[in-house]
């Protein structure tokens, strides 16, 4: 009687583990198949000044010259990417690039860079996605 | 003989076994005992309690459904008490009932096997239920073939149900229960109804096998000579009591016929007048003394009536007129098939002739209108509408075939006429001692008896030359019973109506008809007077031929042939 | 002679059908490689949707109109996969888990229901699907966006809670088709295909002297023939042969100890199981989800597909899933078109197809009747005794 009990609750933990297996499963596909936006802000915040013109490309994609003030929004899939931006100089001529590698928290959904932050190097460059 | 193995404990015990359905007793103090390897046989007309016997024994629901049984059943000696069949299962009891229990598109293996299947284990169906594992179909044929073997007959394990012949069905249906590693005890119900004689042979030979491994069997079967030949034991079974329990090299085939059929003393007579009127035609002709000529009312030639449960295959009669002709028989053998058929209410075929001229079958209409008249055994649904009242159930048929009871112009306008129609359903009211509250009362209002009384006035009401009365007093108290059997033989007498009574009740049969056919397996076993012996007619029932061929097919050489030629 | 008849009346839909499209082709003007583009878009799209109703039938409870209420617990995944804004292959499948329980749920609800219609159960499935329904737009025009949390506001409606009816798949349009490219075409065209393409698997397949291209969705293709071998496999489970037993003969089935209720209703859940994810599949190559009718003919499209392709209410095989989505999705391609150069009216098309459907599974109801009563007589005929006249009446 013993035996038979522990083989049924042997089957039932076994069962148990598949079905957490499967939301485990859930998950990670929301992780990995999420679709985020990302926004670009080249806007002068509280202690940095906007670039005159910075090239912009996530992910080795399509490159957007934005100029001071001006904005774009790209989208990925996933959580990570890469953003490689070129700032240019007074002159024309690339004064500096920053290749970053972001990870996002799968919970949220669209985040927002500010290119001044982070042509700074500075930490606190990704903010809250506008509404 | 079986190697009795010896044991002196039985495998099957009964001792005052007995059952009652809401105070109607169907069985009482049925006591005996069965050894591992030995053959019973149970004997008795149909309503003599063996299917309640083996419903008890295999724990059928219906039994302890309706309030248990009483007495013991001991298995190897300790008590046992199924209300599953699965407990009986279990146990080692397997029965082969009469209609198969067979998946028709599955292979004999599949249906020697179901779910008892051979499965191959895998991890799916450890995780999830055994259920998931694919079947192991080399290993399922193995045992289908070693369970056929067992039979002593040769099926190949791969043919499929449905084109099997019938007796092969009856062998997988056998297997299936051998199969069952702990079988013991088999009863088998009517195996051979439905085998020819060479498939019955086969079969015997292989439950003589069977026993002989020390599986002890119990055979029910109505046939005389598969019982001599099988069995080493035979019980009799009467009105729900066990007659006689004898070595079966003690008693003689005639004895069974008798034991079987015989009444006992406690069996209230029906008080009928007996027949001795000579101006009766159809009465036996020995008793006029001169040979008369005699007048077919009805000529059946090889009758076939396809109703579920009671089949004719190929029935020849002569019915003559003015005659009370009874139809008696084992049930489902095909006795109320032959006048459902011939009234058109199943599919029927063959020859049937009425006085002289040709009858069509399958319409009902035809028969009604060439005066024949029809009481159906089952009279609530097809007897009588029981939400109407007397008088227009009296009358309706009446009005519907011959245009009685309405008035006004044939054709173009006709109403009711419901002062004739309450005055004839009072006039029988009145000659059959209908009680009611008067002519307007609902019919399903009334008692059984009555209601049948009122069915037979239903028909009376058409004035029919031929009536056939199908089941005239089953399921009802003594009283009506002679009052319906003495109205028939009164109306015979006074209107000369050829009556045709199909019952299961012998006595009757025998108290009220000039002549009796027993019907056998769709076919006439056997025509007698009514006056022969009890146990002649048993011995028909259970397959025992005359030699006599006029008496078996009860057929004159020609309609006005020679009163003496018959026996 | 009667032989030759039960063959004729055994395949006599699929003939039919044959003999229209054969003179409606020509009709149409369409050419050889638009066609069958279109029929193997089309059989990729609905396969997996009628290759679900083969199990209902194996046990014995007819067409499961049932079939939509998976389609709906498929619908209920993609919307939340919408609103999460899950894309790509993990959006579809996360579509399919999240439908998954669902359609349990939805299933052994049909199932139990269906129990008590025994000998009723299609027109029982086909109402039941009615009622789901209505449940189902009342969690989706009400609760979902008020109780049930929805932050896409694409996919609401302007009063801010309820979903919308036209919901842009854009995120998982075609991605299981296009999992792996594949391409049938003449030379050039396979060389641009193939210069198209960056890493990743694809096949081309070059034939000379073809002038249009065929593309091939290789990749659903692949997981309809995973769901074939998986029904051939059932079949051979000890469960597969309880539903056999089961759809042939109840009683005796259960007399033998099969658990008949909780059999029927397991086939009742793969099925629903099944139709959902059929359903996602359908959707993906849509493109477009209509909440409120997408799934409407679901079943009934599905059902006359499979009994064009010759399946009948007790007996299908894939086979006739196979030929029936070729069938019937061949006249729904051919026949607006032959309508219209042939009568003037392009309607004419849509009124044909849902005439054909209705008209297709009332006939398959009506000789499957016919048929089981021919049976269940011819077996009580072989009882008969063997008399010169066995023919019915005189």
């Amino acid at each position: 009687m013993f035996v038979r009990f522990v083989k049924f609750l042997i089957r039932w933990i076994e069962r148990l583990v598949l079905l957490a297996a499967l939301i485990l499963l859930g998950a990670w596909l929301f992780y990995i198949g999420r679709e985020h936006q990302i926004f670009l802000d080249n806007r002068t915040n509280e202690d940095f000044r906007a670039l005159s013109q910075v090239n912009v490309s996530i992910n080795g994609g399509e490159v957007s010259e934005l100029t001071s003030r001006e904005r774009d929004v790209k989208k990925i899939v996933g959580p990570k990417f890469t953003i490689k931006a070129e700032i240019f100089d007074e002159r024309g001529e690339i004064a500096k690039t920053v290749e970053r590698e972001i990870k996002l928290c799968p919970l949220s959904k669209d985040i927002m860079i500010n290119l001044p932050t982070l042509a700074a190097e500075s930490e606190n460059f990704i903010l809250a996605a506008p509404r | 003989m079986s190697d009795i193995n010896t044991k002196t404990t039985p495998l099957l015990r009964l001792e005052h076994v007995g059952k009652e359905y809401y105070g109607n007793r169907v069985l009482s103090d049925i006591s005996f005992s069965l050894m591992p390897g030995e053959i019973l046989g149970l004997v008795g007309e149909n309503g003599a309690g063996k299917s309640t016997l083996l419903n008890i024994l295999f724990g059928m629901p219906v039994i302890s459904s309706t309030g248990g049984y009483e007495g013991d059943i001991y298995i190897d000696g300790k008590v046992a008490n199924f209300t599953t069949p699965n407990q009986a299962l279990a146990a080692g009891i397997g029965m082969v009932h009469q209609e198969f229990s067979l998946i028709p598109g599955f292979t004999a293996t599949e249906n020697i096997l179901l779910n008892r299947e051979v499965l191959n284990g895998s991890v799916l169906s450890y995780v999830f239920s055994p259920r998931v594992s694919t079947l192991n179909r080399d290993a399922m044929n193995q045992r289908a073939i070693r369970a056929i073997n067992t039979l002593g007959v040769s099926i190949n394990p791969d043919m499929t149900v449905s084109e099997m012949p019938v007796g092969y069905k009856q062998f997988i249906e056998i297997a299936r229960e051998i199969d069952r590693k702990n079988t013991r005890l088999l009863f088998l119900d009517e195996p051979t109804a439905v085998l020819t004689e060479s498939e019955a042979e086969i079969l015997l030979a292989a439950l003589k096998k069977l026993a002989r491994k020390g599986i002890a069997i119990v055979f029910i079967s109505h046939r005389l000579n598969e019982i001599k030949d099988l069995c080493e034991r035979i019980i009799i079974l009467r009105d729900g009591k066990l007659i006689t329990d004898v070595q079966s090299q003690d008693i003689s085939t005639r004895e069974i016929a008798s034991l079987m059929v015989g009444r006992g003393i406690e069996r209230p007579r029906i008080s009928l007048e007996k027949s001795t009127d000579s101006t009766n035609p159809g009465a036996n002709p020995q008793q006029q003394g001169k040979p008369k000529k005699i007048k077919l009312a009805l000529r059946i030639e090889h009758l076939w009536v396809d109703m579920p449960g009671e089949t004719v295959r190929d029935v020849s009669l002569d019915i003559r007129k003015g005659e009370i002709f009874g139809i008696g028989g084992l049930a489902g053998h095909g006795k109320l098939g032959i006048p459902n058929g011939i009234m058109g209410l199943y599919p029927a075929g063959g020859n049937v002739r009425l006085f002289g001229k040709k009858l069509k079958l399958n319409r009902p209409r035809s028969a009604l209108n060439r005066k024949m008249a029809f009481v159906s055994e089952d009279r609530r649904s097809v007897g009588l509408l029981l939400d109407e009242a007397l008088f227009w159930n009296v009358t309706f048929t009446a009005m519907q075939v011959q245009g009685r009871f309405l008035l006004g112009i044939p054709g173009i306008f006709q109403i009711r006429n419901e002062l004739a129609m309450r005055k004839e359903t009072r006039k029988f009211i009145e000659a059959l001692d209908i009680k009611c509250t008067g002519t307007g009362q609902k019919a399903g209002e009334l008692s059984g008896g009555n209601q049948q009384k009122l069915c037979l006035a239903k028909a009376f009401a058409l004035r029919p030359e031929i009536l056939l009365v199908c089941e005239p007093t089953r399921g009802i108290d003594i009283g009506a019973k002679t009052i319906v059997l003495n109205t028939l033989k009164e109306y015979n007498r006074e209107h000369g109506t050829t009556i045709i009574i199909t019952s299961s009740e012998l006595e009757e049969l025998r108290s009220v008809c000039d002549r009796v056919a027993i019907v056998g397996d769709g076919k006439i076993a056997g025509v007698l007077p009514a006056t022969s012996p009890a146990e002649d007619f048993g011995m028909l029932m259970m397959g025992q031929k005359f030699l006599d061929p006029e008496t078996v097919y009860g057929a004159l050489p020609s309609e006005n042939a020679n009163a003496n030629a018959n026996s | 002679m009667r032989k030759l008849f039960d063959i004729i009346a055994g395949n006599a839909v699929p003939a039919i059908f044959i003999i229209i499209s054969a003179f409606a082709i020509p009709l149409s003007g369409y050419s050889a490689s638009y066609l069958i583009q279109e029929l193997l878009t089309r059989i990729g799209r609905n396969s997996f949707l009628i290759l679900s109703l083969l199990i209902p039938i194996m046990a014995g409870m007819g067409l499961n109109f049932g079939m939509v209420l998976g389609a709906m617990a498929g619908q209920i995944g993609l919307l939340f996969v919408s609103d999460w804004g899950v894309v790509g292959i993990p959006g579809m499948v996360l579509a399919m888990l999240l439908g998954t329980p669902i359609a349990i749920i939805l299933g052994i609800f049909c199932g139990n229901i269906l129990n008590r219609a025994k000998g009723r159960e299609m027109v029982t499935s086909y109402i039941l699907g009615f009622f789901i329904n209505g449940v189902y737009q009342l969690f989706v025009l009400y609760l979902m966006g008020w109780v049930i949390p929805v932050t896409n506001p694409s996919l609401l409606l302007s009063r801010g809670y309820g979903v919308r009816n036209a919901v842009s798949l854009l995120g998982i349009r075609g991605v299981l088709d296009n999992l792996i490219p594949t391409i049938v075409a003449g030379a050039d065209r396979a060389k641009n295909f193939i210069n198209m393409q960056g890493s990743g698997t694809f096949m081309a397949l070059q034939i000379p002297c073809f002038d249009g291209e065929v593309r091939i969705p290789l990749a659903t293709f692949l997981l309809i023939a995973l769901f074939c071998v998986f029904i051939i496999w059932f079949r051979k489970t000890k469960l597969g042969q309880d539903m056999r037993a089961i759809g042939q003969d109840q009683s005796v089935a259960d007399s033998a100890g099969i658990a008949v209720n909780r059999t029927r209703v397991i086939a009742i859940v793969i099925s629903t199981v099944l139709a959902c994810i059929g359903q996602v599949i359908y959707l993906q190559n849509m493109g477009t989800l209509n909440t409120y009718n997408s799934h409407d003919q679901t079943g009934m499209f599905s059902i006359a597909a499979l009994l064009i392709g010759g399946a009948s209410v007790s007996k299908a095989s894939i086979t006739n899933v196979f030929v029936g989505v070729i069938l019937f999705h061949l006249m729904f391609i051919v026949a607006p078109v032959a309508g219209k150069n042939l009568i003037g009216d392009a309607q004419i098309g849509e009124y044909f197809r849902v005439f054909v459907s209705y008209g297709i599974i009332a006939i398959a109801l009506v000789l499957h009747a016919w048929k089981r009563n021919r049976e269940a007589e011819a077996s009580r005929r072989s009882l008969r005794g063997n008399s010169n006249a066995n023919r019915e009446g005189e």
